[in-house]
């Protein structure tokens, strides 16, 4: 088991210096200029110029990729082309803001996700499931971007109880800023239910449908013995991986809700890097992503092979 | 997350199997329609086909003319969905970009699906290093979240229209290539296709005449599927700002513009909005009617239970 | 049953009432050198009228992120807060008149080719440094030091000094600047010259460590991405000012989050809410505006004279004349705006001229007859907008409708702002045939504005694009150091007909600088480079 998980890690290796390559290219050929951008409209081509040299971005790209990779294998990422700071600091400064959208997001949804799916397997096909499956599907349907367009017309213009945007001041204290999270929340956490509680359903249906659930309840068993001890458990067991998934994926920043909102997260500090060319910080976050869900999907996967007991025996032999 | 099974008795001459396939896909047409959710998706989507192709005909104004005096006009008899922030009649617009968001998403799931089975068929019959190139780049893309990717890529070529339906093809290519190489790899030692070499047929025929009809009703699937995320990640592409161009209606574009002015046109952000939502809607409910027309088992557990 | 905006302003009534700004902030602004507690209340506030009360933490928010904390840069983000931090020997009101505010005195000599200022004497660095004519001898020497040669803040001060030659510690408060050739407008040079010390050389943005300065304030905190803090300076050498014990600076992402904020009483002042935002803040009895042009931003385009057939001044000026400036100031400007030909639309300029300011009113028909003597049919233009500016993204739509009526197509297209000044920063436009741009300093002397705005000189090897007029040049030549004011002006009325007659650069709007303030904060003012000056601002309970 250890070799296994040990092989899979080192399995990354090769994934994340491909994608290395990738990131580098997409970003470093994309037309534009953060240097003119930042030196304003006043700047002369002479400054521009001295400003790349500066840099290192006069270089030809295969010597800055050499750069780039030799200094990121040290650790140093390189400071922001468009504000000087080093961009370990941006990452450390929005990496915990996006984790903590991504779990109370996370949780949220669980908890209203789940449970919508399983009791949708357990009507099928009766008017519970048809409502439920139709608010899944509406879920599923909302562009995200829209939703939160919806929430800030909903709770900032007409009601006026939340700020439209931004994560608030660290002086105003943890209750005064939660304020702050709550539509990126919700936002995240309508389409991730929807997704949850499909998936449950689906699961659940399957399992159900089992030979072995056909056992249980040929032996005599209560219904509810049938489903809480034999069906829920394995039926959980896919729903993990999803989860994990997800959860990956949240954590590479949920892009178009933090743009929406505005929220100082990974998501939102990537797409105006993006935007602005500044390479090194693109560069970083991008590989940081990647490598979190590379190794949200080992993770995935030794769980599975973990929890689902045909894998775990399978394997011992 | 099965792979699928060939829906084809094996041993079958070809002429014969594409027959039946014809008369497999009459049947699962009729068992999408009989079902519910396939029905109701397939009319949602006509709708929009139709305003896709007549609305511009019963649009009320050009959707890109201008009535500077009518800036952000609220909903009215003149203007039934309000007006935008260079007095452009919202509905006129929304008329237009049906067909615009329709076509990006098809363009590009289509885009995606002739690349990807080229490569996933080729890559599961040939094997050896082309096939670990292959899936190597399409698993280096599978690594990257979608939006960085689409944003990435629409960098590189430049914001508009066509370069969205690249990004967005782009971003499906590796789903549609693995789909079809496992199809491809588990098919690959069975009986019909060893006839089928046995026979002298090219390797060319055996794979696009023998192999790939196997794939087609996951393909199908995929496909439905797809063609919704890309509408919704085109639509993304352009509230970003790097779609479609102005003065061109694309509804993305246009919730861009809207959240600039929430506070003055509030409903200026509510229709395009919605006019994706219930494409997409529409979208889901077909795809999730077609897989349970396909793959009639989902239905005969769901008769095992009550 | 349209939601018409139901405050229009003319050009006329606009520029009136920029200029009755100037004239109440002047009259506010007119002691600081050196009357205490009895300064006036700022007279244009409609606020409670009262003696200010001392003390309070004033709240203010932009938008936009500090990445140069030296007011040498004169970037867009940060200028807010130069005059609390900084202090100048000598600057300029909104209006035009000089005050002294680290200087006591100063006078230029007769044959003009020095300017001696006389310091006050008990002026403190922030970190309790005494400050001497030493340090502006020091600060002059950052322009000529080779480690920071390659710091853009460092290199627009030395563009601006250039014509002096050298600075020199007559004594220990005496400072003199000394000129090979006469320099007219000095004093609008020192009003850039803020006085900073680059203790660290690596670090001339002042990101590591936080700047010291002599102006009212002390910058204390810094918290990326939300705020910086300010305390009042208390060994600052104006008695009795600030009169407000801190200000926060706060930084908020969307411009549409601003007047929220505003309303919600988050915060009691911002800068640059968006402008569909402010006809419905005028009608708001709790806050006040200033919509300041005093910084001499416009918005102008770009023309690729390189490319035929741009390159003939008709087919320009028929450019001009299909703008419908008026229409574009109504609703891409949503009003806040004035609309302008020239680069010399400011009373106060030298250059002023009011026959040239709208010299080429919309007229579509002269547009179209002076494209066919030009010989020009099915012209096929492009232009690129960013979203950074969306009055850009406007008025652009409505050009391109416009231009469609007299058979011109314009290509609009939407970029970002990376590529976007990419576009902007090469010579050839890269191949594009329009850009739209900005241009500042106008309300300057017309020395400076042509000195540090080379896109408007006719010099290629200082204008990238590569527009070339002798005589410009001569006049650029010889206005700078004619010290006769009314030759001076002669000469830059004729560079304003020359601009406005060839049209390298073709003018749309200016583009005003907006605050919106809550009733109890009084006494903010606006400088002529336009930034916010809080010495004299007070908050009333």
């Amino acid at each position: 088991m250890q070799t296994y998980v040990i092989r899979r890690l080192l399995e990354l290796i090769p994934a994340l210096f491909a994608a290395s390559i990738l990131i580098f290219l997409m970003i470093t050929l994309a037309p534009g200029d953060p240097v003119a951008m930042r030196l304003g409209t006043e700047a002369t081509p002479a400054q521009i110029a001295a400003e790349r040299t500066r840099l290192g971005l006069d270089q030809s790209l295969p010597v800055r990729y050499g750069i780039w990779l030799a200094d990121v294998v040290r650790l140093d990422l390189g400071q922001s082309l468009y504000t000087n700071r080093p961009v370990t600091t941006l990452i450390a400064e929005a990496f915990p803001k996006t984790v903590q959208l991504a779990l109370i997001s996370l949780a949220l949804s669980l908890l209203i996700g789940l449970p919508m799916g399983m009791l949708a397997a357990l009507r099928q096909d009766r008017p519970t499931d048809t409502v439920i499956t139709g608010l899944n599907a509406l879920g599923l349907a909302i562009p995200n971007f829209w939703l939160g367009i919806l929430m800030i017309l909903f709770f900032s213009v007409q009601l006026r109880w939340l700020p439209p945007s931004g994560a608030g001041n660290a002086d105003q204290g943890m209750v005064a800023n939660l304020r702050y999270l709550v539509m990126p929340v919700l936002s995240i956490a309508v389409s991730n239910l929807s997704v949850f509680a499909r998936f449950t359903r689906s699961a659940l249906i399957d399992v159900l449908a089992d030979d072995f659930i056909r056992t249980a309840r040929a032996k005599g068993l209560a219904e509810r013995v049938v489903i809480n001890r034999h069906a829920l458990k394995n039926a959980l067991i896919p729903v993990v991986t999803i989860v994990g998934i997800q959860f990956g994926r949240l954590l590479g920043g949920a892009v178009v809700t933090e743009s929406v909102f505005a929220f100082p997260g990974i998501g939102r500090l990537t797409v105006t890097a993006i935007l602005n060319r500044d390479y090194p910080v693109v560069q970083a976050i991008l590989l940081l992503v990647v490598l979190i869900f590379l190794v949200a999907n080992v993770v995935v996967d030794l769980l599975y092979g973990y929890l689902d007991p045909r894998v775990r025996l399978g394997r011992a032999e | 997350m099965k792979l699928s099974q060939p829906v084809l008795p094996v041993t079958q001459p070809v002429s014969l199997r594409l027959r039946l396939l014809e008369s497999q896909s009459v049947a699962t047409t009729l068992r999408l329609l009989r079902n519910g959710k396939g029905a109701f998706g397939a009319a949602i989507l006509l709708v929009f086909v139709i305003m896709a192709a007549v609305g511009p005909q019963l649009a009320p104004y050009d959707p890109i003319e201008l009535h500077l005096e009518d800036q952000l006009a609220p909903p009215s008899a003149q203007y039934w969905f309000g007006a935008d922030e260079l007095g452009r009649d919202i509905l006129s617009r929304i008329l237009y970009g049906a067909g615009i968001s329709l076509q990006a998403g098809l363009l590009a799931v289509v885009l995606a699906a002739v690349v990807g089975v080229a490569t996933g068929v080729l890559a599961g019959y040939m094997g050896g290093w082309f096939d670990g190139l292959i899936m190597r780049i399409w698993d280096t893309l599978l690594a990257f979240p979608a939006i960085f990717l689409a944003i990435g890529i629409v960098s590189i070529l430049g914001p508009g229209q066509l370069n969205a339906v690249l990004a967005v093809a782009v971003i499906n290519m590796p789903t549609f290539a693995r789909l079809v190489r496992a199809t491809t790899l588990s098919v690959r030692n069975k009986d019909f296709v060893l006839a089928a070499r046995a026979t002298g047929a090219s390797d060319r025929r055996i794979m696009f005449r023998t192999i790939l009809p196997n794939c087609m009703a996951a393909l199908m699937v995929q496909i439905a599927i797809a063609v919704p995320t890309a509408i919704l990640i085109e639509a993304t592409l352009a509230y970003l700002g790097l779609g479609s161009q102005p003065p061109e209606p694309s509804w993305g574009n246009m919730l861009q513009s809207a959240q600039g002015y929430l506070y003055q046109a509030p409903t200026y952000g509510i229709f395009p909005g919605l006019a994706i939502t219930l494409m997409v809607i529409g979208m889901n409910y077909l795809a999730d009617g077609l897989q349970d027309a396909i793959d009639p088992r989902r239905q005969r557990a769901r008769a095992k239970m009550s | 049953m349209s939601n018409k905006k139901n405050t229009t302003i003319s050009r006329r009534s606009f520029l009136q009432l920029s200029a009755m700004a100037g004239v109440g902030l002047a009259a506010a602004a007119c002691a600081p050198a050196t009357a205490p507690s009895t300064t006036t209340t700022a007279g244009t506030t409609p606020a409670a009228a009262g003696a200010p009360t001392a003390g309070g933490i004033l709240k203010y928010a932009e938008t936009g992120e500090f990445n140069h904390f030296g007011p040498w840069q004169m970037g867009n983000v940060n200028t807010a807060m130069y005059n609390q931090v900084f202090g100048r020997l000598i600057w300029k009101d909104g209006e035009g008149t000089e005050h002294g505010d680290m200087a006591e005195s100063w006078e230029m000599a007769e044959d003009g080719l020095s300017f001696t200022v006389k310091m006050y004497e008990n002026i403190q660095w922030h970190d309790g440094q005494p400050c001497t004519a030493a340090d502006f001898v020091t600060m002059y020497g950052y322009t000529k030091d080779e480690a920071l040669s390659g710091e853009s803040s460092v290199q627009k001060t030395a563009n601006l000094m250039k014509p002096v030659i050298d600075v020199v510690a007559v004594d220990d408060y005496t400072i003199q600047f000394v000129f090979e050739k006469p320099v007219p407008y000095i004093t609008e040079i020192l009003d850039y010259f803020w006085a900073i010390r680059i203790d660290d050389k690596a670090d001339p943005a002042f990101m590591t460590t936080l700047p010291v300065g002599t102006g009212p304030f002390k910058i204390t905190e810094w918290v990326p991405n939300q705020y910086t803090k300010y305390v009042r300076n208390e060994t600052y050498h104006h008695e009795g000012l600030p009169l407000i014990d801190e200000w926060v600076f706060n930084r908020l992402e969307k411009s549409e989050t601003l007047l929220p904020n505003l309303e919600a009483e988050g915060v009691d002042g911002i800068f640059g809410p968006p402008l569909s935002d402010i006809a419905r803040i005028q009608q708001d009895d709790r806050f006040w505006l200033e919509i300041n042009s005093s910084a001499g931003s416009i918005f102008n385009i770009i023309v690729n004279t390189k490319l035929p057939p741009l390159d003939k001044k008709e087919v320009r000026q028929a450019l001009s004349y299909s703008l419908n400036r008026e229409a574009m100031v109504q609703s891409a400007f949503f009003g806040i705006a004035a609309p302008i030909t020239t680069p010399f639309w400011n009373p106060t300029s030298l250059a002023y001229r009011e026959d040239l300011v709208m010299a080429h009113p919309f007229d579509l028909d002269k547009a179209a007859s002076l494209l066919a003597e030009a010989g020009v049919t099915d012209l096929v233009l492009d232009i690129n907008v960013t979203s950074r500016w969306p009055q850009m993204k406007l008025f652009t739509l409505i050009w391109q409708a416009d231009l469609a009526k007299i058979g011109v197509t314009l290509n609009v297209q939407e970029v970002e702002n990376a590529r976007f000044y990419e576009i902007g920063g090469a010579g050839d436009l890269l191949g594009i045939s329009l850009h739209p741009w900005l241009n500042g300093r106008t309300s300057r002397d017309p020395a400076i504005f042509l000195g540090t705005q080379t896109n408007y000189r006719g010099d290629p090897t200082l204008n990238i694009y590569g527009w070339e007029n002798a005589e410009l040049e001569e006049i650029v030549a010889a206005g700078a150091v004619e010290l006769d004011l009314e030759t001076r002006r002669a000469l830059y009325q004729r560079a304003n007909e020359i601009l406005v007659d060839e049209l390298p650069m073709i003018q749309v709007a200016t583009d005003p600088r907006v605050w919106v303030w809550a009733k109890k904060v009084q006494g903010p003012y606006i400088d002529l480079v336009g930034n916010l000056t809080l010495d004299q601002a007070s908050i009333t309970s």
